[in-house]
């Protein structure tokens, strides 16, 4: 068992039968995972026919799925400040019987891992639901799928929202955890109040 | 010699709420002692033996473990020891919420070389010698006060230590289980192992082989 390894035994233990707040972090990085999805998909593939059109409702589309965006990057930092915070105990605990402050800090990355991950699956899944009940809706938003070379861009752009939503999910938890893994070994002596 | 404490003092907080919890404490652990801590609340015991734990800096005095000079030794070094080195058992016992009793007492197993898997074997010795061998996979949050303490003691070992630091072990237990405690204790201190406890209650006092006395942030006497 290398190091990497004895994080993630912890972590998935703490991820399956974790907290509430773990859900709303996934649901968070789902919709933001769409919210990239859509941004990217508008601008790798735009709908020809529209864009000129309804250049201005198209632009604040895109604006508001940037505000979208914004906003759930801000959510995130605040949930994730909210689960490190509620876990001060359980980590300066571990720190007590010997955890290093890097140990603490990969915990909380791995399992964050874990919510991202759910998070995109649940993103797949409910994108897939869209696509197939309001496809026509969205049409404006979007290019022609069945065109030449729709398929790579579509994918691309799917990369692109995962990606961008994996990158805003560590950069809320950057702070919290950092502040996280400087706690000092002795919060372990006090009851827990 | 594997822990010296000298003349160290601890202050807590400042102005108003200022609390000098040490006074001056001086104490030389040797390898192999078996030393029981008494004394009134408010002393300065969880103080004191968080201090040789490495677990809390003194405001002043020094503290050796090992010969080495703990304020020199850096945070991770530290961690390393309080992993491998030193056992802790918590006034306030603190265990994994999201694990079961197997799974907490393995968890220093992470800040060690070995496996988790190898250990098993010896979690499950500690546990039934500690008479918890009913409850290996329970979530830990279902149970007893009591049942908490013991899991809380067999994680302290399970690195093997050198030296065990126990606040108050039995102090959720009944005598009997109370008794299956110290029982332990000493055969973990006949092993060789280092053994530091407080405790509140007298009938303790024959296992140790030096009692102390604490009162008022000092130690007042040595009972044995
Ligand atoms: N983190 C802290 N901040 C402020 N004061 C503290 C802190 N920890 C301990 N104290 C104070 O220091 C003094 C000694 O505390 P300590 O916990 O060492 O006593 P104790 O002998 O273990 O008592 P008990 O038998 O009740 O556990 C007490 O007056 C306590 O209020
Ligand atoms: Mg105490």
């Amino acid at each position: 068992m290398n190091q990497l390894q004895k994080v993630r035994w912890l972590a998935r233990r703490n991820f399956i039968r974790g907290s509430f707040s773990n859900y709303a972090a996934m649901i968070l990085v789902a919709i933001n995972a769409l919210a990239f999805f859509g941004y990217y998909l508008h601008r790798f593939l735009p709908n020809p026919l529209y864009t000129n059109e309804r250049a201005a409702a198209l632009q604040a589309a895109e604006f508001i799925l940037l505000v979208c965006i914004a906003m759930n990057f801000l959510s995130l930092i605040v949930i994730f400040w909210l689960i490190t915070r509620g876990r001060y105990h359980e980590m300066g605990l571990l720190r007590g019987i010997g955890a290093r402050r890097i140990f603490i800090f990969s915990l909380l990355f791995v399992e964050t891992q874990m919510t991202v991950f759910c998070g995109m699956v649940l993103a797949a899944l409910l994108g897939l639901g869209l696509a197939k009940m309001g496809f026509e809706a969205l049409q404006p938003f979007f290019g022609d799928m069945a065109a030449d070379g729709a398929f790579v861009k579509a994918l691309l752009a799917f990369l692109a929202a995962f990606a961008s939503a994996e990158i805003i999910a560590m950069l809320a938890l950057l702070y919290p955890a950092l502040k996280i893994c400087r706690i000092e070994p002795h919060s372990a002596l006090h009851n827990r109040e | 010699m594997i822990a010296k404490v000298i003349n160290v003092t601890k202050v807590y907080g400042s102005g108003q709420a200022r609390t000098e919890a040490l006074k001056g404490v001086s104490l030389d652990i040797n390898e192999g002692d078996y030393i029981g801590i008494m004394g009134a609340s408010g002393s300065g015991k969880t103080t004191l033996l968080s201090i040789i734990g490495c677990l809390i800096k003194p405001s002043d005095g020094e503290v050796y473990f090992d010969k080495r000079r703990v304020r020199d030794i850096s945070d991770i070094e530290l961690s390393r020891l309080r992993g491998r080195e030193i056992g802790f058992v918590f006034q306030f016992t603190d265990l994994l919420g999201n694990l079961t009793v197997l799974e907490n007492v393995l968890v220093p197993v992470l800040f060690h070389d070995g496996q988790i898997a190898e250990k098993k074997k010896y979690a499950v010795q500690l546990l039934e010698k500690l008479g918890l061998g009913y409850t290996l996979n329970t979530r830990v949050r279902a149970l007893s006060g009591g049942e908490r303490q013991r899991v809380a003691i067999a994680r302290s070992l399970i690195n093997r230590p050198r030296i065990l630091l126990a606040d108050e072990p039995t102090g959720d237990l009944d005598d009997a289980a109370s008794e299956r405690i110290m029982a332990l204790f000493s055969s973990v201190s006949a092993a060789g192992t280092t053994i530091v406890f407080v405790t509140h209650n007298k009938a303790f006092v024959k296992y140790a082989s030096n009692v102390y006395e604490m009162g008022d942030g000092r130690i007042q006497r040595i009972l044995k």
